[in-house]
């Protein structure tokens, strides 16, 4: 799957979970968490759906290295080419 | 299923417990007593900061501090003295008066401790909210508490306040923690009012029943209810660290709780720091690696944490603590909702030490039943009172009498006598809500629990329809009015649902005004609209649509029926229904 498309999908999931939120306008480097007043519950599902969507598994134990969405989205894109 | 007793040996034990066999009365040991102030003054501030000074503890660390982007900074007791009082001479630079409120909204920085404890000690009226609030329960919260000061930072202020502060014609200043570039019109930079404070501001001769904390709590119905604490609840918040905690002065502690709710206060901050306690904070959220890493590295030796973060560490799985050295730990314990066996049990085989559950609310300030360091645990139990805290069981009688129930393995809402410390005084400006709350000198907690033949209280449910979501407790009432305000919403009714995790999640249910369809973008615009408003904490994970509610013949919406139906249950009496759900 290509960057882009794996972009796409991370922003359309993270609309299901904060839908009003302007993505365009979100600090890539910034805490995910603080950007988008998301609390760990909606956090477990976004890694959830993010997992089905791309068809990986997102292990709990990763969360420390996908704090904001540009480590989240480098991440999935290395997941998914693995 | 009924589990195992896990009995607890002497062998295991690095040191003494507290409470080396259960009893119910309280024996008032020298580590509990207050130091108190000339003239019968108590300040909490002083009991947990200042009196430390002399005692030899200046320099030991109070408050080690762990930050997002992996700072960490400590505070000596002396470091703390100063600059709490460094806070209070803020407060009276900007000419407040002792007893007005001060509200806090930051995340879990040092600022914020030192804001709480330096409002106290200054002789303000502190109140914490939680910053994964929206602007509209900050909003009612602040309106409630009559709040004067605000303490938060540049990020909150910006999205959360500004919009409405002139709206709040109560408050006075605002003061921002981290003001990097220009400051916001309005407000002050703290950092530059803390530097040129007086370092040695002393400390309020508070009286023992004066006003010390607002704490927030939600009922099934009206708005959000600002419990009110003194200054002598420190006494109970000692006692109960001391049994149930099991707190001794070489512990390095650490509480999970954010100090936005009444955890992260009443045993994040006040009841450690009064025992002398290195205490750790943690800025960043959740993440089990992270969790395992600072309980090896800080060598935490007590930690008082939720079932939500038990359960998540639960799913990340069995093997990461070993890759942890954790054996300072020896004592862990769990607060804000029951913890299900199973997590108990996990803690025993995965960690080597079970959870200790615990129970108790914002209205009765600190523990009043625990499971204790050496008694055995009854997996899923709250366990036994405090020693010193009267715990009955009671059936409701009409004109708000109640009756109590003698005798073991009987069923009744848990109602406790009247009269300690750290018992709230009030429902501010509420006062007819707060008398019923008690009745014939009992308060009344409207949690429901069975004792059983050994005298343990097991958790039963609530005996309204407040939601207990991550350990939150959420009330119907402000969730529905800022769904009803959305232009689509005819009716709206808010439920916890069971969740593996979060133990209940928030599901609405609402039906629509003619001309709108319950389709996703309608979903996905209630759901954004609620999150605005309410913020992540408070807004509903979960929206279904339907034509119409269950209603009553006086036409409130039946909340106990939609969850009876959600969960597959019997729906009970249902003999008030006058519409039925659609």
């Amino acid at each position: 799957m290509k960057a882009q498309e794996i972009r796409e999908i991370l922003k359309q999931e993270l609309g299901a979970i904060a839908p009003e939120v302007d993505l365009d306008t979100l600090d890539g480097e910034e805490d995910l968490r603080d950007e988008m007043d998301i609390d760990s519950m909606d956090f477990l599902r976004l890694t959830v759906a993010l997992g089905k969507r791309l068809n990986t598994q997102i292990p709990d134990e990763d969360q420390g290295r996908i704090t904001t969405f540009d480590s989240l989205l480098s991440y999935l894109i290395k997941r998914s080419g693995e | 299923m009924a589990f195992t007793l896990i009995e607890k040996s002497s062998e295991q034990r690095t040191s003494q417990p507290n409470l080396p066999a259960y009893q119910s009365g309280d024996s008032n040991p020298q580590a509990c007593q207050i130091d108190g102030l000339p003239g019968g003054a108590i300040n909490i501030a002083y009991e947990a900061v200042d009196r430390h000074l002399t005692k030899g503890l200046a320099h030991k660390d109070a408050l080690r501090w762990h930050g997002k982007k992996g700072q960490r900074c400590t505070y000596s007791y002396a470091q703390l003295a100063e600059q709490t009082s460094r806070f209070a001479s803020v407060l009276d630079s900007l000419h407040l008066q002792p007893g007005e409120r001060v509200f806090g909204l930051a995340g879990r920085v040092p600022e914020l401790y030192i804001a709480l404890l330096g409002s106290l000690k200054f002789g303000a009226v502190f109140a914490p909210l939680f910053s994964a609030f929206g602007p509209e329960p900050i909003r009612s919260r602040m309106e409630i508490g009559n709040a004067s000061v605000l303490v938060t930072t540049e990020r909150l202020y910006r999205k959360k306040i500004q919009p409405w502060r002139d709206q709040l014609s109560c408050l006075k200043h605002v003061l921002l923690l981290d003001v990097k570039g220009e400051l916001p019109s309005g407000c002050h930079d703290l950092s530059e009012q803390l530097v040129q404070a007086d370092p040695l501001f002393p400390v309020a001769r508070t009286a023992p029943e004066d006003m010390a904390l607002l704490h927030f709590t939600s009922g099934t119905t009206g708005k959000p209810k600002a419990a009110v604490h003194v200054h002598q609840a420190v006494q109970h918040h000692i006692r109960s660290a001391y049994y149930a905690l099991d707190l001794q002065p070489q512990d390095i502690y650490w509480c999970t709780a954010d100090p936005g709710w009444v955890t992260g206060t009443s045993y994040g901050i006040i009841a450690p720091l009064c025992h002398g306690l290195t205490l750790i904070v943690d800025e960043a959220e959740f993440d089990p690696r992270r969790w395992y890493q600072l309980l090896q590295d800080e060598a935490v030796s007590i930690w008082y944490t939720a079932p939500t973060a038990i359960r998540m560490l639960m799913k990340a799985g069995d093997t990461l603590p070993a890759e942890y050295d954790l054996s300072q730990l020896r004592f862990i314990s769990s607060v804000g909702e029951p913890l299900n066996p199973e997590a108990v049990i996990w803690g025993d085989q995965v960690l080597g030490l079970p959870f200790h559950d615990n129970w108790w609310q914002s209205e009765t300030g600190g523990i009043m039943i625990a499971n204790y360091a050496a008694s055995a645990i009854k997996p899923g139990s709250m366990g036994l009172p405090v020693p010193g805290i009267e715990v009955a069981l009671a059936k409701r009688l009409p004109e708000g009498k109640v009756e109590i129930l003698p005798g073991n393995d009987v069923t009744g809402e848990l109602v406790i006598k009247a009269g300690w410390s750290s018992m709230f005084r009030d429902y501010l400006g509420q006062p007819q809500r707060y008398q019923s709350c008690f009745s014939q000198g009992w308060y009344l907690s409207g949690d429901l629990a069975r004792r059983d033949a050994d005298g343990y209280y097991w958790f039963i449910g609530r005996s309204d329809d407040v939601i207990k979501t991550a350990g939150h407790l959420i009330g119907p009432f402000e969730v529905e009015s800022i769904l009803l305000e959305h232009p689509a919403v005819a009716e709206a009714a808010i439920i916890g649902i069971p969740d593996p995790v979060a133990g209940e999640i928030i599901k609405a249910y609402v039906s629509l005004h003619s001309g709108y369809s319950p389709d996703e973008v309608l979903r996905l615009s209630l759901l954004g609209h609620a999150r605005k408003h309410l913020g992540a904490a408070v807004a509903p994970k979960e929206i279904a649509f339907r034509e119409n509610l269950p209603k009553t013949r006086s036409g409130k919406i039946m909340r106990r029926l939609l969850k009876a139906r959600e969960l597959g249950l019997p729906e009970g009496d249902i003999s008030t229904l006058e519409s039925d759900e659609k």
